[in-house]
């Protein structure tokens, strides 16, 4: 081997070399790409405050109008979500598509439905592990969360509950939800848990994991 | 460094500092990635309850210890299968092991169209006859009993195939029982009968049976889309996505892993089973699919149980049979029995008809139209796989069928302009077309649905519109509309991928659009879906099928009779009043269209079929289920009208679900079951401690909330790019050692 090598010392060193920058370009695409995709969440969270500002204030003016952040942005914000501990504000997209996922944290599509009308128990919210809601994992029983919906009202949740739950054999099911139908009562507009969602286990390789990490709060 | 001679001297100066920099970024990279580990771990320390290890659907207790299942559970199925329903008697025995008063909440699978219409709670010796309250009433009657300490228990439904017992004050100690009693369908297809009962309380396994009565489940007659279906209108069609091999795929380690050690010791939920088939006609091919049974054949029916007694609820009950060859009524009709104690007004009937199979069996000449949302929500996988089973879809078509496709996001293409036969260089032409679609782009529906709706220029051709969307839209009520006034003789299928679609719009869209609905759970599972819908589709259709009824005022249900796909039965509910009965004339008629040809069959309703009465059965009348079954169906009927009515029309329909409901004693989205036992039994100074674990369900009943997936993996582009920074480092050392000793 050390034979080969010598003769071909030249031609090796050079080879070495090319492999080396290569290499080493690879891993700064690497790193490029999993840094723009945290860069994208964490500043798309600016524009989406912006928005969130304007829509409060069209809100008012006209009616329930949707403010998209960007104008061929497929979601617009529906709430905010303040970490009381953590003093960390995100905006809550109107769905939990791929796509919304990059941006901000989002409502899950078909009770997001629900909080337009006003008319949700539960809200369940989803977040990428790795950009979002890796505060998720700082979260503790009784951590306070409060939720600003459109209309303006704001409700503080406590943590009571966290879990972590595998897709393939468990889904989430929940109890409150019932009391939605509960029409006559003043507080129907009252949300009675929320939930939060995010992968599991953080700072994974793996972008299918089957596991979810699941704070419930209420 | 002498050797100069060999290199120039900037370069390796160069390199060293650019080491450097390389190093340490690795250094920073590695102790980041090592903090991360560390919250990790602690993050999983605080988890003292074992949330990852319990079994959804159990009954878990909460001390202030720890939690720990306080009862052992056990299930029975009573079941007496008559024609083409069954009757289940199913009981749930909780026993509260711990040392304090509890209130427990339980959620159980049922089947998607169970009519629960008899409750009773049973504590010791005592019987309390649960009464059917309203929803609202009944909540508030839980509530005041829990308070006051009396013993009291609440069956409501969650969901079509969901529902929850909630029972409070249950002492120390105590065995409390609660009985319901519903009727369920058997589904036919292709002359097999099959039962299916949802047992899948402890998880840890998926149902792989849930796929095997995929197509019975698509079955239009039924209605089982209740009012709660903002999460769940696709209940049974979540279904869809599991598949036969489910079990297989599903890692038996993770099982070992997760398995609840307080289950292994003492948390024992079983079931117990027994099934009659009381058919007079002969059986062959009694086949449980999952579970050991024992077959015991007495008077004229054959009894069946399950072979071990401690069977766990971790897998759905299937029992298929079939009868002997040829034997299979072409018709059968069933009455209310009439005891003398129901006098009711009206008189109940259910008709099954089997239309004539594979005797118009040549292929028809269709239209299909496809329509695939290419939105940006559709990037990544789910477009990849609806392109993939779009393409494998093309492959099913006639060469005298036409097609064409259509491509949404903000704007609407076509194909072609007008459908084209599906010739090989139609088909050619379409696969390269379709492969070239890219997600991108809101979600406008309106312009193509309507595209897809319009009227053909071929007249008597057989149209199907293929929806394929991932798409959630808010204007739901605009495109109902829009299939409703458009459709004419063509039928619209919706097909729903990816983890979230918008399911109420998609099984709604189906419903108005005469279809079928079929959601995709699973992404993987899309193509195996779309062959087996396409090789469904592609069968001649029973279409414009009628009904004429020898009595009048008939009020049936389903109300317009949904197109029937080979191997399916027709299966109508009916009410007429009573005294509408004495001039009847007996026969129903019935036609169709199959392909070209008309089909007519005269029904002959003197000869009504004999449905046995189940002995023991927890209802004091005695009656086969007709009535309840009618008012099931009406009931599915008017949620429907209920989810398309304007907000005045909403009330009205709901107060006359909740009539027919209390009339007929059923649970329904605004009826509960209630039963209180006047006894105080805890007194005040005593606590209430419990509560039920209101998460975690088996995977197979429904798929509530379908999560996203939220995981970008962003920690593996570190890894891989620190990997690569490893071996280019070690390359260079290498080469820098060789270098050295060159010189």
């Amino acid at each position: 081997m050390l034979n080969l090598n010598f003769n071909l010392n030249l031609k090796g060193k050079k080879v070495a070399y090319y492999i080396t920058f290569l290499l080493l370009l690879a891993a700064l695409t690497s790193l490029a790409l999993g840094g723009y995709l945290l860069i994208k969440a964490h500043f798309a969270q600016y524009l989406l405050i912006k928005t969130w500002q304007q829509q409060t204030v069209a809100g008012e003016l006209k009616n329930n109008r949707e403010v998209k952040p960007w104008p061929w942005a497929d979601f617009y914000p529906v709430a905010k979500l303040s970490f009381e501990r953590f003093n960390i504000t995100q905006i809550v997209l109107n769905n939990d598509s791929g796509q919304a996922l990059a941006f901000g944290p989002g409502i899950n599509q078909i009770k997001g439905a629900l909080i337009d009308r006003q008319s949700a128990g539960v809200v369940v919210i989803s977040a990428h592990n790795d950009t979002h809601f890796s505060i998720l994992k700082e979260l503790r029983l009784n951590d306070r969360v409060k939720l600003t919906l459109k209309s303006g009202r704001t409700q503080v949740f406590k943590v009571d509950n966290i879990a972590i739950m595998d897709t393939q054999t468990e889904q989430l099911i929940l109890i409150n939800d019932d009391e939605q139908y509960d029409h006559n009562n003043d507080n129907k507009s009252l949300i009675k848990e929320l939930v939060l969602v995010t992968c599991y286990p953080f700072n994974s390789v793996n972008d299918e994991t089957k596991l979810r990490y699941i704070v419930y709060l209420s | 460094m002498k050797g100069t001679i060999c290199f120039p001297q900037q370069k390796p100066q160069f390199h060293r500092s650019f080491f450097i920099i390389v190093i340490w970024i690795t250094l920073i990279t590695l102790v980041h990635l090592i903090i991360l580990g560390k919250v990790t771990a602690q993050e999983l320390e605080i988890k003292s309850i074992p949330y990852q290890d319990i079994s959804s659907g159990s009954l878990y207790f909460k001390n202030d210890k720890r939690y720990f299942p306080a009862l052992t559970q056990n299930s029975d199925y009573q079941v007496s299968v008559n024609g083409l329903l069954a009757r289940v008697n199913f009981s749930q025995t909780f026993k509260n092991s711990s040392d304090d008063f509890l209130e427990a909440v339980y959620v159980f699978p049922l089947i998607d169209d169970a009519a629960v219409d008899s409750m009773v709670m049973e504590i010791g010796g005592r019987r309390i006859i649960g009464k059917i309250k309203e929803k609202q009433k009944a909540q508030k009657l839980y509530k005041k009993a829990k308070k006051q300490g009396k013993k009291v228990s609440l069956v409501s439904e969650q969901r079509p195939n969901l529902f929850t017992t909630k029972i409070a004050n249950i002492a120390p100690g105590e065995t409390i029982k609660i009985s319901l009693s519903y009727l369920q369908s058997i589904t036919l297809n292709d002359e097999t009968f099959s039962l299916r009962i949802p047992l899948t309380i402890t998880p840890r396994f998926i149902p792989s049976s849930l796929g095997s009565n995929r197509e019975e489940q698509e079955n239009p007659n039924i209605d089982d889309l209740v009012k709660t279906t903002k999460i769940n209108a696709h209940g049974w069609a979540l279904n869809n996505s599991r598949v036969i091999d489910a079990s297989e795929i599903t890692p038996f380690q993770t099982r070992g892993e997760t398995f609840n050690k307080y289950d292994s010791e003492n948390h024992q939920q079983t079931i117990t089973l027994a099934i009659d088939l009381n058919t007079i006609l002969p059986l062959t091919d009694v086949i449980s699919r999952y579970h050991p049974i024992n077959k015991t054949q007495f008077n004229g029916k054959l009894s069946i149980t399950l072979a071990d007694n401690k069977t766990l609820l971790n897998q759905d009950f299937v029992l298929q049979w079939q009868l002997t060859q040829g034997k299979l009524p072409k018709a059968a009709f069933f009455r209310q029995l009439d005891n003398g104690q129901t006098q009711s007004d009206y008189q109940y009937g259910l008709l099954m008809l089997m239309p004539p199979k594979r005797v118009y069996a040549q292929t028809i000449n269709k239209e299909v139209v496809y329509i695939i949302d290419t939105s940006g929500s559709m990037g990544g996988v789910a477009m990849r796989q609806a392109k993939q089973s779009l393409i494998t879809a093309l492959d099913f078509l006639n060469p005298l069928d036409s097609f064409n496709i259509i491509a949404f996001d903000d704007n609407t293409q076509t194909l072609f302009r007008l459908s084209k036969l599906a010739s090989i260089d139609n088909i050619a032409q379409a696969k390269h077309w379709v492969s070239s679609l890219k997600a991108g782009g809101g979600t406008k529906m309106y312009p193509a649905i309507e595209q897809a709706l319009q009227p053909s220029p071929r007249d008597n051709t057989y149209r199907q519109v293929i929806f394929i969307t991932d798409g959630s839209v808010g204007n739901e009520y605009e495109l109902f509309a829009l299939i409703d006034k458009n459709l004419a003789n063509t039928r619209l299928h919706t097909i729903g991928i990816g983890s979230a679609p918008n399911g109420y719009f998609m099984s709604q869209a189906a419903k108005i659009g005469r279809g079928t609905y079929r959601y995709i759970g699973n992404i993987n599972e899309v193509k195996e879906q779309m062959t087996q819908l396409f090789s469904q589709i592609s069968k001649p259709l029973m279409q414009n099928i009628e009904l004429t009824w020898p009595i009048a005022q008939v009020e049936m249900f389903p109300e317009q009779v949904p197109d029937l796909y080979s191997g399916q039965p027709l299966l109508i509910s009916a009410r007429w009043p009573r005294d509408a009965d004495k001039n009847i004339k007996q026969v129903i008629n019935v036609s169709g269209k199959l392909a070209s040809k008309i089909w007519q069959e005269q029904v002959d309703i003197t000869k009504e079929g004999k449905i046995k009465i189940k002995e023991g059965s927890t209802k004091n009348i005695v009656d086969n289920g007709v009535a309840q079954w009618w008012a099931r169906e009406k009931i599915n009927h008017l949620t429907l009208l209920h989810r398309r009515s304007s907000a005045q029309n909403k009330t009205d329909l709901k107060s006359q679900i909740t009539q027919l409901a209390l009339k007929h004693q059923i649970v329904s989205p605004y009826t509960s079951f209630i039963a209180i036992e006047e006894v105080v039994s805890r007194k005040q100074n005593k606590l209430l401690k419990s509560r039920g674990i209101k998460n975690l369900m088996p995977k197979g009943s429904t798929q509530v909330i379908p999560l996203a997936n939220t995981a970008l993996g962003v920690v593996g582009y570190f890894y891989f790019s620190l990997l690569l920074i490893i071996i280019a480092l070690f390359i260079r050392l290498l080469s820098k050692k060789r270098f050295k000793n060159s010189c």
